[in-house]
C-alpha cells in the first residue's frame, strides 16, 4: 500500500500554477538506472492507479491531457489516503482513494461537490430555498432535503437563518445544489443553525480548523464547551454557553490565523484568563 | 455583486452585545480598534489600519490657474475610491451614493475647517497655484471608514511635500510668468511641507435603541445591525469641526453633547498618536538622509507605528 506522500512527493510544500505533480501514465518503463528497490514517484502513481486505485483532485488541481495532475492555483500541496466508499468484499483493500488538494488561503469561495457549507437563507422559491453560500451564484436548498421532511411537512426556516449542510451538485456551468441529510437521509449535523454566532475566515484558516488537530479549537476546549459548524465557504457558526466566551472563540478563532501552535496556547490562556 | 446577507444569528448576537455592553471583537463600548500607520517611501503616501478596516491615500500636486473669484487661494481635492477589494458590496466604476459620502465627508472635516492653508498654496496670484490631490482608497472594509479615511487625508498632507517654484529672471521682459515657472526637482531643492494649522479627526458613533446603545468605532457587522450613527470631528482644541449625523436614529440634544466629551478624549490620542509617529517618520528620514540609517536598503521600506493603546485583543 502506497502512502500519499510516495505518491506524490511534493505532499507539503509549496506548488505554484501550471507545475506537474503526477502522472498517471508515465512508470512503466521506470528508469533502471534508479536501481532495483527505488520507484519514482510516476511509477508508483501509475501503479496505484492500475491496481484500482482511485484519485480525488480538489480545489487547485486540474487533470492535463488525461494524464498529468497539474497544479491550477498557487499554494501547499496536502492530501490524505483514504478508504473508497464503494469498496466492499474481496476486492475492499484495492479500493484505495487519494485525496489531493492544494491549501490557499482566499476570501472567496468556490463551490465543490460533497463540500459542508454554512449558507444564510435568502428567499423561498417554489419548493426550495435560495441559499447564500458566499460563491458566485447562490445554491438552491429543497424544502425535501431535510430529516424528516415530506411534502406535507415542510421545514419552516426563517429568510435570514443559518443552514448547515452538503453540497450535491456544483460545477460551473449549474446552480449549486446544497441537501441537509447524508446518504442515509439523516441529518447528521446539518440543518438549521440556531443562536450562536458566525465568524468570517479565509479558506485555509478553515481548512486548519477541519485538519485533525485543530489547534486552536483544542486549546480552547480545554476551558469549556464550545460547538462549532465549519463550512468551507469561509463562513463558520460558533455558539457557547454565554456571549462572553462565544466572543472569545470568535476572537481566538481569528487570531490563531498566523500564529503557531505554542503562539495559539498562550494567546488562548491570555484571552480565558482575561475573562 | 450583492453584499452577503446578514444572517438573523449575526444580528440577533451582536444586537444582544451591543445591548449588554459587550462587543464582538472584545473591546470595550468606548474603545477604538488598533491603529496602525505605516508610511511609504513616496512623499504623501500612506496607510492607515484600523483594526481590519485599511485605507490607503496618495497626495499628489499640480500648478494649476486658481479660480478667478479666489485668486490667491490654492485648491484641495479629495477623492474617495471604494474598490470592490475592499468589500464584495462596492462596485467598480463611477462613484457610489457611500463614497460620495465620505469624500464630502473628508472634505468637511479637513478642508471646511481651514486646516490646510489654501493662501500658502498660492504661487503667483491670480496665475498659478497648488491644486493638492488627496486620492483615497478603501483596500479592506470592516466598519468605520469614515474615521480611518479621515486620519489618512490628514496623514498623507502632513507627509506629502511640495516642490519649490521659483521665478525666472524678468529682464527678458516675458508676458506669461506662469508658463516659465521653474518648478525644482526634489533632488535639486528640499521640497517643501504643507501649512497644517490643526488636526481634525473624526470619531464615529453607532447607536442602537434609539441611541439607548452606543458603541465607537463600529466595526462592519456593528454599523449593520446599527440604527444610526453620529460622527464628530474634532481637534485637540476641543474645537468642533464638522458633525455628520446617518440613519434613522433620534438623538437629544445631551447625547450628542456626552458623544463630543468622548469624542474629545479619543481626537486627543488619536492626535498623540498622529503626530508622534509623524515626528519619527520625520527622523528616520532624516536620519537616513544623512547616512545614519542602520542600513541603506531599509530606505525602500515603510515605516510603520502601532498604536495598542486601549485595545482588549
Amino acid at each position: 500500500m502506497a502512502t500519499i506522500d510516495e505518491l506524490f512527493p511534493r505532499i507539503g510544500s509549496v506548488v505554484l500554477p501550471g507545475d506537474a505533480l503526477g502522472d498517471l501514465e508515465a512508470g512503466d518503463s521506470a528508469d533502471p538506472a534508479d536501481g532495483p528497490g527505488s520507484t519514482t514517484s510516476n511509477s508508483s502513481l501509475h501503479a496505484f492507479t492500475q491496481h484500482g486505485g482511485r484519485l480525488r483532485l480538489g480545489p487547485g488541481l486540474a487533470q492535463e491531457g488525461g494524464r498529468v495532475i497539474a497544479a491550477s492555483r498557487a499554494g501547499v500541496l496536502q492530501g490524505s489516503m483514504g478508504a473508497a466508499s464503494t469498496g466492499t468484499g474481496a476486492n475492499a483493500h484495492s479500493s484505495q482513494v487519494a485525496r489531493l488538494y492544494i491549501a490557499s488561503s482566499q476570501k472567496r469561495y468556490v463551490p465543490a461537490k460533497d463540500e459542508l457549507v454554512v449558507g444564510i437563507i435568502t428567499d423561498r422559491m417554489g419548493e426550495a430555498f435560495k441559499v447564500d453560500i458566499g460563491a458566485a451564484a447562490s445554491a438552491s436548498l429543497s424544502f425535501l432535503a431535510f430529516e424528516g421532511a415530506t411534502k406535507r411537512n415542510r421545514p419552516n426556516l426563517a429568510i435570514g437563518a443559518l443552514v448547515y449542510g452538503k453540497l450535491a451538485v456544483a460545477n460551473k456551468d449549474m446552480e449549486p445544489e446544497m441537501v441537509c441529510i447524508d446518504a442515509a437521509d439523516k441529518a447528521a449535523g446539518m440543518g438549521e443553525l440556531t443562536g450562536g454566532y458566525l465568524i468570517h475566515i479565509s479558506s485555509g484558516l478553515t481548512r486548519r480548523l477541519l485538519s485533525r488537530d485543530p489547534a486552536v479549537l483544542i486549546a480552547l476546549g480545554k476551558h469549556f464547551a464550545l460547538e462549532t459548524a465549519i463550512g468551507l465557504n469561509g463562513r463558520t457558526w460558533i455558539n457557547a454557553q454565554t456571549p462572553q466566551q462565544v466572543v472569545l472563540i470568535a476572537n481566538a478563532i481569528q487570531n490563531s490565523e498566523f500564529m503557531t501552535v505554542a503562539q495559539i496556547n498562550a494567546m488562548v490562556q491570555r484571552l480565558v484568563q482575561a475573562l | 455583486m450583492k453584499d452577503t446577507p446578514l444572517s438573523n444569528n449575526e444580528r440577533s448576537f451582536v444586537q444582544g452585545a451591543m445591548k449588554s455592553g459587550l462587543r464582538v471583537d472584545g473591546r470595550g463600548v468606548y474603545d477604538f480598534r488598533r491603529i496602525r500607520i505605516a508610511y511609504q517611501p513616496e512623499r504623501g503616501h500612506v496607510e492607515v489600519q484600523l483594526g481590519r478596516t485599511r485605507v490607503m491615500v496618495q497626495v499628489s500636486c499640480e500648478l494649476t490657474k486658481p479660480f478667478p473669484d479666489r485668486p490667491a487661494e490654492g485648491a484641495v481635492q479629495f477623492n474617495v475610491e471604494l474598490s470592490p477589494m475592499a468589500s464584495p458590496a462596492f462596485e467598480p466604476g463611477r462613484p457610489s451614493e457611500q463614497a460620495i459620502e465620505l469624500s464630502r465627508m473628508v472634505e468637511r472635516v479637513v478642508k471646511d475647517s481651514n486646516a490646510i492653508d489654501t493662501t500658502s498654496l498660492c504661487v503667483i496670484s491670480g496665475e498659478a497655484v497648488w491644486n493638492i490631490r488627496v486620492d483615497l482608497h478603501a483596500l479592506d472594509h470592516d466598519g468605520n471608514l469614515s474615521d480611518a479615511l479621515c486620519m489618512a487625508a490628514l496623514a498623507g498632507l502632513i507627509h506629502f511635500r511640495k516642490p519649490e517654484v521659483s521665478m525666472p529672471s524678468l529682464s527678458s521682459g516675458d508676458e506669461s510668468v506662469a508658463g516659465n515657472l521653474i518648478i525644482h526637482d526634489v533632488r535639486e531643492r528640499e521640497p517643501l511641507p504643507l501649512s497644517v494649522h490643526h488636526m481634525p479627526l473624526c470619531v464615529t458613533f453607532a447607536f442602537l435603541d434609539d441611541g439607548e446603545h452606543m458603541v465607537v468605532d463600529p466595526t462592519f457587522q456593528e454599523e449593520r445591525v446599527a440604527e444610526g450613527y453620529l460622527i464628530v470631528a474634532m481637534n485637540i482644541h476641543r474645537e468642533v469641526c464638522a458633525v455628520h449625523k446617518h440613519g434613522s436614529v433620534l438623538l437629544d440634544a445631551s447625547q450628542i453633547s456626552r458623544c463630543t466629551k468622548i469624542a474629545a478624549i479619543k481626537v486627543a490620542e488619536m492626535t498623540e498618536l498622529l503626530q508622534k509617529s509623524i515626528d519619527e517618520e520625520e527622523q528616520l528620514r532624516a536620519n537616513r538622509r544623512a547616512g545614519k540609517a542602520p542600513a541603506a536598503a531599509k530606505s525602500n521600506k515603510s515605516t510603520i507605528f502601532e498604536y495598542q493603546g486601549s485595545i482588549v485583543q
